[in-house]
């Protein structure tokens, strides 16, 4: 560390997001703008001088007067975490570390890898691993008036209610690259901003041409779902358990192959009506 | 030998009838259906397969016969959840009998799931994203695909300096 400590770093920033501070500092100022753009959502900035995690970003590129191209460099700590020629490969990285561990380490907060929206007052989660569809149904309910809460993390509390992960939806390009769309170009209110109670539970994997027939899950079966798209699962068990404990008590959970989002997104949203007028 | 249910490096919680444990050694999860537990929590070692059957038959009010108690026995086994295992683990008939009477007996399932890495439990790396990480940082995380081979994960493969996307 001592090593990297001596290179000319001449810019940084420090953020606190869910209990977790982070530092990252860069021999570029003009990258900070990036940078803030791939902190995780409801980061504040802050002061002092101990972090959790200190990253390090030194932007290489074209030095004319020798013809060298240099390697734009990452690390964590003083761990080398990527190095590439490609700027964007470098940010990428950059945001889903920044993102995974204020995730894994929040201290009064659980992270499932989940999609959420909200509905008449409840929410809906959708657990699943990449390329389940998350994105895609959860903007398939938001299209039929759900309000967006997250593509990415369901954040539980001790309660077990779910709180807003407000970055704005990634969308696969064809070169595989996750980019942010607007809310508002999915026709989609405002994100929601108050935490909620969970009303329903859908694990859905996409297989083109199936159509929707979920199973219900018992609810232990449902809290060993949901653990396993649960990010401290390993790190704080006890604590995963709870919430996700309190998430299954209140909230039936179905699984089940889906087909079209729009089809699946009506019976979720019939369902968790039901659900809650049932309640 | 008497069976003696594993608690240690256990956590448990119980969730609307069924029983959640968590293994803390090799971070796995496991539920178990209502008899099931029942049967894992009289298994204290003292206890005779057949006094834990009735037992367990008393609690629950499901009939618990040798076959019965058999199969649950040897999935808490498999499970890991018991420190002792009785002979009676060995199925004196062919195991789809035993599943058979055993499936008479609601309340045995045994669902597991492997904990993931944090890392496991986000979204996908691209190839490129995977490629450009030194080999001390491979983030295991599934690759995405198109791009990189279905099923493969962001790993250290040999001596290479950078990560790589193959099968786990």
């Amino acid at each position: 560390m001592d090593k990297l400590d001596r290179l000319g770093w001449v810019a940084g920033l420090t953020f606190t997001a869910y209990g977790v501070r982070v530092g990252v500092r860069t021999n570029d100022p003009s990258i900070l703008d990036r940078v803030r753009a791939a902190l995780p959502p409801g980061a504040r900035a802050s002061s002092g001088r101990g972090v959790d995690r200190l990253f390090s970003l030194t932007v290489g590129g074209h030095d004319a007067a020798r013809n060298l191209r240099r390697f734009h460099l990452l690390y964590a700590e003083s761990e080398q975490l990527v190095r590439s020629l490609d700027l964007d490969d470098v940010m990428a990285a950059l945001e889903t570390d920044l993102q995974l561990h204020v995730a894994e380490f929040a201290p009064r907060r659980v992270f499932v890898h989940a999609g959420v929206v909200g509905w008449r007052g409840r929410a809906i989660l959708l657990p699943g691993p990449s390329h389940a569809g998350k994105t895609t149904l959860v903007a398939a309910l938001v299209r039929a008036g759900a309000t967006y809460y997250s593509d990415e993390y369901a954040v539980l509390d001790d309660s077990g209610r779910v709180h807003p992960y407000p970055r704005d939806p990634r969308v696969r390009g064809e070169d595989d690259r996750t980019r942010p769309v607007a809310l508002a170009t999915l026709g989609a209110a405002p994100a929601g901003r108050t935490p909620l109670a969970v009303g329903l539970v859908a694990v859905a994997r996409y297989r083109a041409g199936a159509s929707w027939r979920p199973r219900p899950l018992s609810p232990g079966q449902g809290a060993l779902d949901l653990l396993a798209h649960t990010v401290p699962a390993r790190l704080r068990p006890e604590r995963a358990l709870a919430a996700l404990q309190r998430v299954v008590a209140q909230a039936p959970a179905w699984k089940g192959t889906r087909g079209e989002a729009d089809e699946t997104a009506a019976w979720l949203l019939d369902t968790a009506a039901r659900q809650k007028g049932g309640a | 030998m008497n069976p003696r249910a594993r608690r240690k490096g256990l956590l448990v919680q119980e969730v609307a009838g069924e029983t959640l444990l968590y293994d803390l050694d090799r971070h796995c999860a496991h539920c178990l259906g209502p008899v099931l537990a029942e049967v894992w929590r009289r298994c204290n070692g003292r206890r005779s397969p057949g006094q834990i059957a009735r037992a367990v038959e008393r609690r629950t009010g499901q009939p618990m016969d040798e076959h019965a108690l058999a199969v649950a026995l040897r999935r808490l086994a498999r499970a890991r959840l018991l420190e002792a295992a009785p002979v009676l683990l060995e199925p004196a008939r062919g195991r789809r009998e035993l599943l058979k009477k055993a499936a008479a007996v609601a309340g045995l399932t045994l669902v597991s799931v492997s904990a993931p890495r944090a890392s496991a439990a986000a979204s996908c790396t691209t190839l490129a994203a995977c490629q450009a990480l030194g080999n001390k940082f491979c983030t295991n995380q599934p690759c995405c695909t198109p791009g990189a081979p279905a099923g493969t994960f962001c790993n250290k493969k040999g001596s290479a300096t950078f990560c790589n996307c193959s099968p786990p």
